[in-house]
């Protein structure tokens, strides 16, 4: 059945966003160009601009997106939404399914325009919520030491973070999460616990 | 065709059950935290404030960047995008 004008315009805006995910990541955002992703789906450069018209905005909606899909895998938890072990190892497969984008993004997060990077710090708070909720309960029942919250999520990002920012000499062409993320996932559970 | 749940207008928070809609209003354009008990908008600053400590409480972001980041995020969305 052939598309309506509107299914169409969906489905032009989808393709967008995967080609930015997948440009982005090989090439860099900052040298990349929204030509660049135009020529990539096979449309015009003006067609670009009526989805998106900047690449900052192209940027946010693929940030939103990586934020749908991990508020999409908490939600499937329900009854283990205080699992930390679980919601941590949510919280890896999702950066696994776009890990060269969000290595990306670490490398050049200091360079980001001011609105992507706050959307970027307004994700990461929301997840950093989910983790030191869950953490705020096994401390109370004792089961892990006693910290600061923002000390807890820290440590688990610099974690994640040197890892991702040096994944070729981990994990050469593989992806580091696939590879080391349990190894990572038990040493943190294990510092942590009382 | 779009099947995203509709996101708050004012902080992006997706809205997937009535309570999350300010006022349990499955209509409102807002979130519950984003709006007063009637479902109506809080004012700009308290919501600018209110992001910028839930940066500080849970990344402990230094004070003057979770306001520059809050403002910048803000500023993204379409309830404040022009004003």
């Amino acid at each position: 059945m052939a598309l309506t004008r509107q299914q169409q315009k969906e489905k032009t805006k989808t393709l967008l966003v995967s080609a930015g995910l997948e440009i982005f990541a090989k090439n860099g955002i900052q040298s990349t160009k929204t030509l660049d992703i135009a020529k990539k789906v096979g449309v015009s450069h003006g067609t670009v601009f009526v989805h998106f018209p900047t690449k900052k905005d192209l940027l946010i909606e693929i940030i939103d997106g990586f934020g749908r899909s991990i508020s999409e895998e908490f939600k499937k938890l329900s009854a283990d939404a205080h699992n930390l072990r679980k919601i941590l190892k949510i919280h890896l497969k999702v950066i696994e399914k776009h890990e060269n984008f969000y290595a990306r993004l670490l490398i050049e997060n200091a360079l980001l325009p001011g609105e992507v990077r706050g959307t970027l710090i307004n994700l990461q708070t929301g997840i950093a919520y989910f983790i030191n909720s869950a953490a705020r309960n096994e401390m109370k029942a004792g089961d892990i030491q006693t910290m600061p919250s923002h000390l807890l999520f820290n440590t688990w990002m610099g974690l994640i973070s040197y890892y991702l920012l040096n994944k070729d000499i981990f994990a050469g062409e593989k992806s580091v999460i696939k590879t080391k993320g349990n190894e990572i996932l038990n040493h943190f559970l294990k510092l942590i616990k009382l | 065709m779009d099947m995203k749940c509709p996101s708050c207008g004012s902080c992006g928070m997706p809205m997937e059950k009535p309570e999350h809609f300010g006022g349990g209003e499955a209509s409102n354009t807002h979130c519950v935290h984003c709006t007063n008990e009637q479902g109506v908008l809080l004012p700009y600053e308290v919501i600018l404030k209110g992001n910028a400590e839930y940066y500080q409480k849970e990344q402990g972001l230094d004070q003057e960047a979770a306001l520059k980041y809050a403002t910048d995020f803000l500023g993204s969305l379409p309830t404040w995008k022009n004003s």
